[in-house]
């Protein structure tokens, strides 16, 4: 067998390259438009926008089509992206008080002050794959307009603002107190993470968090793993503005808006020392990504312990393992060469047989 | 940020790594000309920013303090916190110990000092340098350092892998490091 | 290599030398500055994204990034190997963003990056060499969780490697570990010295060449200076020994004393062939 030269690995590897962007181009269907992801595909967008940790429909549609659908690769193309991006300031602290709410719902109430407004979602929809032809999908869209615009009422006008849940719960001295004192937010893209990590380091870290991973560490805390007991309080989602300070004139400036889902849970009290409370857990994530926000939520509270007796409970352990990038980077990184450390085991073994035949 | 200037940086660097990793040889870190203003320029150029902390040991070098932080967004704390610590002449205005040392579990958080002196050579001094990055032993020439300072500088090597790491700079604009790791011992060759 | 299309197609703000940003080289150069000062010790530091995935060398391709030069000549290997995938792309990637010559040879480099080898060449005062670092704790072999092993190199308590090591002679005759065998630093701390196999481990020990070595995303950097005591830890009774190759040599250039990779042949045979590429042409030509 003969060796293979350095000049034959790099055609190879462009061939590779080329290949797969012949797969993604696809055959006789017609190239996809950004706007028909971005606008038919939001979902897929909103996970990737959180994952990859940058706001940006446009981009994570790109990023989506790029990737051919695989959402950790495409998460990656804009965590990759918004690396290169300079840093030109930080926002004021944003509350979700002022959200421009679409959704709004309480499972704790029947009914809450401001009611629950269902809003755009698919947890009512049967779930039946529809098989109806493609061809229809233009008029289905002009029908279902008509209807949802024809015979509306007359316009109400809506509240300014939702009152919190949990704020009605805090009032009446049934959920614990905001914490004492306001620290700068710890920053993940700037330093590495040290064990306990403060809370913000925590919630940013989850914020980025591939969702299939937050999930099953939040779904192993709900089946039992872990004692929270969670309610969801409050779950909304919406749009709230971004304001920041103009680095010279001073003023304060509205720079644009975000779709974020946001869940606060509320767990069982379990406050040893003091007046019996509920606990808080928060979950806030871009774009309307519910299941993400709601394990958000319950691993926001179930990583508050020091000792903790379950994975759901450790911070290393959660935090570590659940950046898509970090992780889906690195399962794939067993796909490169490693023929010289499988060598040095093989040296380990044979030596270990002669050992053990000569016992 | 035109790239001419960034290269600049890369090389700067270069220039600050090869001296911290073979302490006791001397490296041309700035023009001769513009001294040690020069120098202490391009270490900032190439490590300074937000995200870190400078203070100035000594009251004459508060204004380029001032200075290096405006220009490249550090801020300016007390010398017992900061990263980067300005000093100039032959004695310390405290003992060494009062700088951040880092901690058993972060021995990487302790401060750099960056002191102006008057000449570097890596040769003629009276100690002893041995350990990582020196050949057998070197014996560098500081000029601008006071007997007691060198005991303050012996005494931090002892807490080894606490400590402070020293960058000299001399009116040459040239740079030579003395990390914690470094073994200082007295006697001439 | 889709990512780096992109980057090299779209990206607009591309002004400054060596792709990162000023934010980013500087975070790495105020760590590689202590980890210098602190010989094998893990130093944490924020770690960028790269167009390369996590996995793939973004530890050491942010150091590099950190202190190219346009007049350096790069060699860039993995696994010995200049053609191989990953080394191929990183090369590629720093001819862009760099300017830099690339080259095979490493007598001619000034900057080595490598994947889990060290050059047979022992290399000089002139040249760094850069390592690509997937886990940077030697101790997480014995304890998976970070703070417990920081407090661990904290005081300096290794009693549970030592043990490890002892548990594998007494149940196989053999300390198991084959690559990313643990080293003490300096006398201090001990070190892992990353995939390479055995065989490269004694090439750290009081050698002419700065060793650095950088894990993406572990976000760790650690360097070994030159002139430092680099020792695999062993007992009295049972030495440090490296990879086995009497009686073979490269079926190519004929060369022993070098690390050999094995290929399995369809009779159940293997043939041998110098696992550093650029050497084994060296002798060749």
């Amino acid at each position: 067998m003969s060796y293979v030269a350095v000049q034959g690995g790099r055609a190879a590897i462009e061939r590779a390259c080329d290949l797969n962007e012949y797969r993604r181009t696809g055959d006789a269907s017609a190239p996809l438009e950004l706007a028909q992801i971005r606008e038919q595909l939001h979902l897929a967008v909103d996970r990737v926008m959180g994952e990859g940790g940058l706001y940006a429909p446009d981009h994570a549609a790109l990023a989506l089509r790029q990737a051919a659908g695989e959402t950790h690769e495409a998460a990656f193309l804009l965590r990759a992206h918004r690396a290169t991006l300079p840093r030109l300031g930080e926002s004021l602290p944003a509350t979700t008080t002022d959200m421009r709410v679409i959704r709004r719902i309480s499972s704790a109430f029947k009914d809450v002050p401001g009611g629950q407004l269902l809003g755009p979602t698919s947890d009512y929809t049967l779930r039946l794959l529809e098989l109806e032809p493609l061809e229809d999908q233009e008029h289905r869209r002009a029908v279902l307009r008509e209807r949802l615009f024809r015979d509306l009422p007359a316009p109400e006008t809506l509240p300014d603002t939702f009152p919190r849940v949990v704020e009605l719960l805090r009032r009446q001295g049934l959920v614990e107190e905001i914490g004492v004192g306001d620290p700068a937010p710890f920053d993940i893209t700037r330093h590495a993470m040290s064990f306990p990590a403060p809370r913000s380091a925590r919630l940013q870290a989850l914020a980025r968090g591939e969702t299939g991973g937050l999930l099953m560490m939040a779904y192993s805390s709900m089946r039992g793993y872990g004692h929270i007991h969670p309610t969801l309080a409050e779950l909304r989602v919406g749009y709230v503005p971004l304001r920041h300070i103009h680095p010279r004139t001073g003023e304060e400036l509205v720079s644009g808006e975000v779709l974020v889902t946001e869940a606060e849970v509320v767990s069982r009290f379990s406050d040893p020392e003091g007046r019996p409370r509920f606990h808080l857990g928060y979950g806030l994530c871009f774009g309307q990504n519910e299941i993400k926000a709601i394990s958000m939520g319950v691993l926001d509270r179930t990583l508050r312990t020091n000792s903790p007796t379950c994975p759901a409970e450790d911070q290393e352990f959660v935090l570590y393992h659940t950046d898509g990038i970090e992780s889906m980077g690195f399962s794939n990184h067993w796909k490169l060469p490693h023929y010289v450390d499988f060598l040095s085991d093989l040296d380990r073994l044979r030596k270990a047989q002669e050992t053990h035949a000569s016992a | 940020m035109p790239r001419e200037s960034t290269v600049e940086e890369h090389r700067s660097f270069r220039l600050l790594l090869e001296a911290m990793s073979r302490p006791g040889t001397v490296q041309p870190l700035g023009r001769p000309e513009d001294g040690h203003r020069g120098a202490l320029e391009r270490l900032a150029a190439s490590l300074l920013d937000a995200e870190t902390t400078l203070a100035a040991w000594t009251p004459e070098l508060e204004p380029q303090a001032r200075a290096l932080a405006a220009a490249h967004g550090c801020r300016l704390t007390a010398p017992g916190t900061a990263a980067f610590v300005l000093h100039t002449g032959p004695d310390l205005p405290a003992s060494l110990g009062s700088l951040n040392a880092g901690t058993a579990e972060m021995p990487d958080g302790s401060a750099t000092l960056v002191w102006l002196v008057e000449a570097l050579d890596t040769e003629g001094g009276l100690h002893a340098w041995s350990g990582p990055g020196i050949r057998d032993v070197l014996h560098p020439r500081i000029e601008g350092i006071s007997p007691e300072s060198w005991t303050e500088i012996v005494m931090n090597t002892a807490d080894y892998p606490l400590g402070v790491d020293l960058v000299f700079l001399d009116r040459l604009g040239q740079v030579m490091a003395l990390p914690r790791s470094t073994r200082i011992e007295k006697g001439s060759p | 290599m889709q990512a780096l299309e992109w980057i090299a197609r779209g990206v607009p703000h591309r002004e400054t030398y060596a792709f990162l940003d000023n934010g980013a080289k500087k975070d790495v150069r105020r760590a590689l500055l202590k980890a210098v000062a602190i010989p094998g010790y893990q130093v944490p530091y924020g770690s960028r994204e790269m167009p390369l995935a996590r996995g793939w060398g973004t530890g050491g391709i942010q150091i590099t990034l950190s202190l190219l030069l346009p007049e350096d000549r790069v060699k860039v290997i993995d696994q010995g190997c200049d053609g191989s995938v990953n080394a191929v792309n990183i090369k590629k990637f720093y001819e862009r963003v760099g300017g830099v010559a690339v080259t095979t040879d490493v007598s001619e480099a000034t900057l080595v990056q490598t994947r889990h080898r060290i050059p047979e060449e022992r290399m000089t005062d002139r040249q760094i060499l850069v390592l690509q670092v997937p886990y940077p704790e030697a101790l997480r072999e014995v304890e998976p969780s970070e703070a417990a092993t920081r407090r661990m190199h904290a005081e300096a308590d290794y009693a549970r490697m030592w043990l490890h090591l002892y548990e594998d002679i007494v149940r196989h005759g053999e300390i198991r570990i084959s690559y990313r065998y643990p080293c003490t630093v300096n006398g201090r701390f001990i070190m892992d010295p990353s995939p390479i196999p055995r065989w490269d481990v004694p090439k750290l020990h009081m050698a002419d060449t700065l060793f650095l070595f950088g894990a993406g995303r572990e976000r760790r950097l650690y360097a070994v200076p030159p002139h430092t005591r680099v020792e695999p830890l062993e007992f009295d009774d049972h030495r440090f020994r490296v990879e086995d190759f009497s009686g073979k040599s490269c079926a190519r250039c004929g060369a022993t004393e070098v690390y050999l990779d094995e290929i399995l042949q369809p009779d159940g045979s293997s043939l041998h062939f110098c696992s550093d590429t650029g050497h084994c042409d060296k002798r060749m030509s």
